[in-house]
């Protein structure tokens, strides 16, 4: 790997200071390798059915119970379940920290941050049937909406449709925008659609598809939808999972079809996807890409998780040596219920024309949420 | 928590299962690629230091998934940037030329936007030196440089895309070309559109000629002709596109050259010399849509 000295010496103090915590620490748990670790569908926690944005009932009370090293405040109190009436829910995410970028040939970067604040409210117009969610974002920058739906059940919850504009049902649903599976897919966590979804989920199996207008938030101006689809199949120690997605639009047609999995080995949970994407571009060309995540977490203890990750990214499988792949080495620690500290490196490495592929980042961040 | 032997064991033969996958350990080393050439307040040094590498070439703004629609690839960047109004802020222009403050590429990257995240997405901003190149192109003009070159006017893009099948029908046609046409021959006898007349070919005498609401040349956008379709319908019906370069009536840039329209199905039109009318169709059909007449849960 071409390091910087200057991330060398990052990484080798970073070492240092996650060995020592490590050794001071007394099994943290959100995105989807929690959810592989209980054995789980990501609905279990949240109101989304793909799982991510408001936790609910039962994921508010995991999050008090089981994620944190320990409960701190009166242990008879009643836990916070998101509902401030009785059809009313509320949620909220803050992540804010210190990050420090080396980038090649510039000078470095350190500042204190707002990653991401979001709030969630969920009115349950008719109980477990028919509910309004949104999912706004505060910060960084400016105001965005996110999510904003209908969602109606059917009486034995195992069908729903939801229209509005949500975040497309594709692949692992992680946290990490920044991750190539999310960023080169365009399926994260800043591009929500329009459209309408529907969702199938029955014991192991758990199966969305929606219909969307295919530009992001932005209006159609342009013909063509596009489609998303996955299906999971989720058992007590793994599970495997497909997602296709077809976006026909006047840019051009793009293809992507994923398979992704889950393993529980003990105390450490794997997660792997691999996306094949293809571009039909005007005038008759045609571009792949292939994107890759292999990530391991280590619930060494009640509130921590180590976590390695490995991610691919090649953007044109025409040209062999366009290739960039980046290491993440990240700590995350829980120490009481709604708190949790996340301190990491992430190493990249791509093609030397370009200084921002080669960057090394050095993380902390504070996050609270409920 | 507890560690029976059988979990490291497990562990180290899923890691090294996984491990087998991985393709590669460090990035390319860039063969293949183009050089990069400096950095200077001109478009096409812009697109190959800034955009393509930082942009397009993580997947984000390249593609039908690029956010907003906006494509920051060679082919498309120049005609989606200038002179075209935001879709997050449909009031401010993208790059309004002479005017950086009120381009929102700028308040996207300098992080002063009204919506969404500063660019670039989960990366560090720009450094203020690249930023400054930036606004130095805007200020001059935001001219697209490459189009300096003598030769023939060419047809760089079309909407609705040629071949494609819409629903709905199109508010507009609009023609991108390699640079300014002269405005005052792009009009009702040189920018056409054509319905088949029912039987999907032309040329056989029952086509119907499309009068325009309007046929205007931008003048945020100088290098884009639009054909104006609003209060006009079209039916379910094949459409012909014709710009003329050929003939009494013919499209021609600031420096009378004809445009050099001979269309293959690959943009930029053109074979190279001056002449040749430029043809395109395009299908609007309107799917029949079927409800399911009862729930079978």
């Amino acid at each position: 790997m071409r390091a910087t000295t200057s991330g060398l010496t990052m990484w080798i103090r970073f070492t240092l200071v996650l060995a020592a915590m490590v050794t001071l620490s007394t099994v943290a748990r959100a995105e989807p390798y929690l959810a592989v670790f209980e054995g789980m569908q990501c609905s279990t926690c949240h109101s989304h059915p793909s799982g991510g944005g408001k936790r609910n009932v039962y994921g508010n009370v995991f999050a008090q119970s089981e994620m944190p090293g320990q409960r701190i405040g009166d242990q008879s109190a009643k836990l916070w379940t998101g509902e401030v009436f009785k059809w009313l829910s509320v949620g909220a995410n803050l992540r804010a920290g210190y990050e420090s970028v080396d980038v090649p040939n510039t000078s470095s970067t350190s500042e204190f941050n707002v990653n991401r604040g979001t709030v969630y409210l969920e009115a349950n117009l008719i109980p477990n049937r028919l509910s309004l969610y949104i999912d706004h974002q505060l910060a960084p920058d400016s105001s965005l909406n996110r999510e904003l739906y209908l969602k109606l059940k059917s009486a034995s919850n195992k069908f729903h449709v939801a229209a509005g504009q949500f975040f497309l049902p594709y692949g692992l649903r992680l946290q990490d925008d920044s991750a190539f599976i999310r960023q080169a897919t365009g399926v994260n966590f800043n591009i929500p659609d329009r459209g309408i979804q529907f969702g199938y989920e029955t014991g192991p199996w758990s199966t969305q598809i929606s219909i969307t207008n295919g530009t992001g938030r932005g209006p159609v101006l342009e013909s063509g939808n596009q489609v998303s689809f996955i299906a999971n199949y989720v058992q007590q120690l793994w599970r495997v999972g497909v997602s296709f997605n077809s976006n026909d639009s006047d840019a051009g047609d793009r293809q992507m079809q994923n398979v992704f999995m889950g393993l529980r080995t003990g105390p450490v949970v794997w997660l792997a996807e691999l996306d094949f994407i293809s571009d039909d571009l005007p005038g008759g060309s045609t571009q792949d890409a292939i994107a890759g995540l292999i990530e391991g977490n280590w619930l060494y203890r009640k509130g921590h998780n180590l976590k390695v990750s490995y991610g691919y990214l090649d953007p044109n499988d025409n040209i062999s040596e366009d290739h960039q792949v980046r290491w993440s080495l990240l700590w995350e620690y829980t120490p009481i219920q709604f708190l949790q500290g996340r301190f990491g490196v992430r190493l990249y490495d791509g093609v030397p024309q370009s200084s921002i592929q080669n960057r090394d980042e050095f993380f902390a961040e504070i996050h609270g949420f409920f | 928590m507890k560690f029976p032997l059988l979990y490291p064991i497990r562990s180290v033969l899923a890691l090294a299962f996984l491990a087998g996958f991985l393709p590669a350990c460090e990035g390319g080393d860039g063969t293949g690629l183009p050089p990069l050439g400096p950095l200077g307040p001109n478009f096409s040094a812009i697109q190959a230091n800034v955009f393509t590498p930082t942009c397009t070439t993580t997947g984000c703004h390249f593609g039908a998934g690029a956010p907003q629609g906006l494509r920051l690839d060679d082919a498309n960047s120049y005609a989606l940037l200038v002179g075209v109004a935001s879709m997050e802020e449909p009031s401010v222009l993208r790059v309004a030329p002479g005017d950086p403050n009120n381009s929102y590429l700028i308040q996207k990257i300098e992080g002063t936007a009204a919506t969404g995240q500063q660019m670039p997405f989960n990366a560090p901003a720009l450094p203020q030196a690249t930023i400054d190149v930036i606004r130095q192109w805007i200020s001059d003009g935001a001219v697209d440089n490459r189009l300096l070159a003598s030769g023939p006017i060419r047809v760089t893009s079309l909407s609705p895309l040629p071949d494609s099948v819409l629903d709905p029908p199109p508010s507009q046609i609009m023609a991108v070309f390699d640079r300014e046409p002269d405005a005052s021959t792009v009009n009702a006898n040189t920018f056409i559109l054509e319905a088949s007349g029912g039987d999907m070919t032309f040329g056989d005498g029952n086509e119907v000629l499309i009068v325009a609401a309007s046929i205007t040349i931008p003048l945020a956008n100088p290098q884009t002709a639009v054909f104006d379709l609003t209060g006009i319908a079209l039916a379910d019906e094949t459409y012909q596109v014709r710009l003329l370069g050929s003939g009494a009536s013919m499209i021609l840039d600031l420096d009378a050259n004809a445009l050099d329209g001979k269309f293959g199905g690959a943009f930029p039109s053109g074979d190279g010399t001056e002449g040749g009318d430029f043809e395109a169709i395009f299908t609007v059909m309107t799917p029949v849509v079927m409800w399911p007449t009862e729930s079978r849960e």
